[in-house]
């Protein structure tokens, strides 16, 4: 009986692991961004943490992220990083207010059918605000 | 029948932890004071650093949020976090597993995304569960399986308990809870029939209170005077730690080895090892807020969970072993509130109950299953008991509700407030 339940256990876990390796509801997953709101030009965003991440189908060719940090005088500029898969892709300095569309060109389709693209802010503004993110556009 | 209690506890946490967060009636667990607690294992573990440093560079910008309560130590700027290490310890497995899990799918390895999101949340639960299994454990060395069973029932869901073992999991009250009813249970063991490691467990025990929460070391005055009901028991005391200091000093060598790295992890930040982490925040001890943290609408212990009360008459009224907990709980509970009364917020900010109290629970739990003891060869009184402590569950049931709807205030609530809203869910 014993070892029944314990064969029973082992397929299980494997079958749950095997599951959790490329899960479809990953696509809804996100971290690090607060609600939306829409900013005086009309433009709905995001804020994003220190730190914000979210799934893109790993089969696009490339995404477009707005970005915007309304920088005041005196402010220091801001340091993003855009990763794909914890790889570099982008880089780019906000010392300026002002949207700034980043277009990333995505690797070709892996094992994997969805990639993980990380937003990081090398400082924030109070309340742990990083820079504002409007709609992700995805070119397929 | 106290064991289907605990597991019908456990079944139920999960339940409510699944609604918690599928319904999105809280944040995701790491938060408020839960992020400080916990921040320690991204740190250790992502980011290889002892300073918080690189944790705060990644999660936020360089600077931790206000709301944590983790500073820079004036004079070496270095952070210093005003929860200690104890939570995250004991967190430390269910996060190992959630970054196993993170890697395995491709979430982002940060340490606050899903998996380490609900390995803190769970943990809680986890903890809470096992001190529901050892103050059980306790319990049975004097009073029968339905006396506990009925205990166990009225402390879990009667009381805060489940609320800080589900909705608030990530905070340090049910590893305290936790923790304490170990040490009670240790406390019992090393006195009456001491095993080989009793000694060893019962230091390590005592430092992990310490390290959960640094005014819990109060606690550990239950161990000296366990069984001391007179003078001379106490004279008693004395000779038997000095008849016993092999014994007493294994303990001291454990519960100093566990806190040793608190220690080294302070004097690292600010160059001492004993620091007030709290750094400005402090105690108000001329003006204690007493009928405030005991009997008041905003906070009470005893308003938000009657059925305690119960405990306090129980205790002054103990036999037997709960007789041997008796002075030591007394001075550590009039202490304890005197303490929690003298903190410049003493309504610990948002909360339901007053959970600085939930910590101490366990001994509490003893002075119930007193009461309900001596009263178990009376079927009125058994019926009457029966009714009011069930009543005192689903009003404690429905408030814990409306807290998490925020149908009730998070704090200050007033009489106004709690009448107007008693018993609705909208």
């Amino acid at each position: 009986m014993k070892r029944a339940i314990a064969i029973v256990l082992f397929f299980a876990v494997a079958g749950l692991l095997a599951w959790l390796r490329d899960p479809a509801w990953l696509a809804r997953m996100e971290s690090g961004f607060g609600r939306w709101e829409r900013a005086t030009d009309g433009v709905v965003y995001r804020w994003t943490a220190g730190r914000a991440s979210f799934f893109v189908p790993a089969d696009l060719q490339a995404i477009e992220i707005p970005l915007r940090l309304p920088i005041q005088p005196g402010d220091w500029p801001a340091v993003v990083t855009i990763s794909i898969d914890d790889r570099p892709a982008d880089r780019l300095v906000m010392a300026e207010d002002g949207w700034e569309t980043r277009r990333v060109l995505l690797p070709p389709r892996g094992a994997r059918r969805l990639r993980r693209i990380d937003i990081h802010v090398d400082r924030t503004r109070p309340g742990n605000r990083g820079v504002m993110v409007g709609e992700v556009v995805r070119k397929p | 029948m106290s064991k289907a209690v605990v597991a019908v506890a456990g079944v139920l946490g999960l339940a409510a932890y699944i609604f918690i967060y599928a319904t999105g009636v809280a944040h995701p667990p790491i938060r408020s004071d839960g992020f400080s607690y916990y921040v320690y294992l991204p740190s250790w573990f992502i980011f290889h650093d002892l300073s918080l440093r690189e944790v705060a560079r990644d999660c936020c910008g360089g600077e931790f949020p206000e709301f944590s309560a983790i500073i820079r130590w004036p004079g070496t700027r270095r952070w210093v976090n005003a929860h200690p290490i104890g939570v995250a310890i004991m967190q430390a497995p269910f996060f190992l597993l959630a970054h196993l899990l993170t890697k395995w799918s491709n979430l982002s390895p940060d340490g606050f995304t899903f998996y380490y999101q609900h390995s803190a949340g769970l943990a809680g639960l986890f903890w809470m569960v096992a001190g529901l299994v050892a103050l059980r454990r306790l319990l049975l060395r004097q009073f029968n399986d339905r006396i506990t069973a009925a205990t166990l029932f009225v402390l879990t869901f009667a009381t805060s308990l489940f609320h800080y073992g589900t909705y608030d999991s990530s905070y340090s009250h049910v590893y305290s809870f936790f923790l304490f009813s170990v040490f009670m249970v240790l406390t019992d063991t090393w006195y009456r029939s001491p095993r080989r490691f009793t000694s060893w467990l019962l230091g390590a025990t005592a430092g992990l209170i310490v390290l959960t929460r640094h005014p819990n070391a109060l606690f550990l005055v239950v161990f000296p005077l366990y069984g001391v009901t007179r003078g001379e028991a106490l004279l008693g005391r004395i000779r038997e730690f000095k008849r016993r200091l092999p014994d007493l000093l294994k303990v001291a060598v454990a519960a100093a080895l566990v806190v040793t790295p608190q220690l080294l992890i302070y004097f690292f930040a600010t160059g001492r090892p004993l620091i007030s982490s709290y750094g400005s925040l402090g105690f108000n001890f001329s003006e204690p807020q007493l009928f405030g943290v005991l009997f008041s609408v905003q906070k009470g212990v005893f308003f938000w969970a009657p059925i305690l009360l119960i405990g306090v008459v129980g205790l002054i009224a103990s036999r037997g072993m709960a007789r041997s907990f008796a002075f030591p709980a007394g001075v550590f509970l009039i202490v304890n509130s005197y303490v929690i009364a003298s903190w410049w917020d003493w309504q610990f900010g948002a909360s339901f109950g007053h959970r600085g109290f939930v910590d101490s629970y366990p001994l509490l739990a003893l002075g119930i299953a007193d009461v309900f003891d001596r009263i178990a060869h009376r079927t009125m009184l058994v019926l009457a008991t029966s009714v009011v402590a069930l009543t005192a569950a689903i009003v404690s049931t429905v408030q814990m509700l409306q807290y998490w709807y925020h149908v009730m205030p998070m704090s200050d609530t007033t009489w106004e407030q709690y009448r107007a809203v008693f018993m609705q869910l909208r």
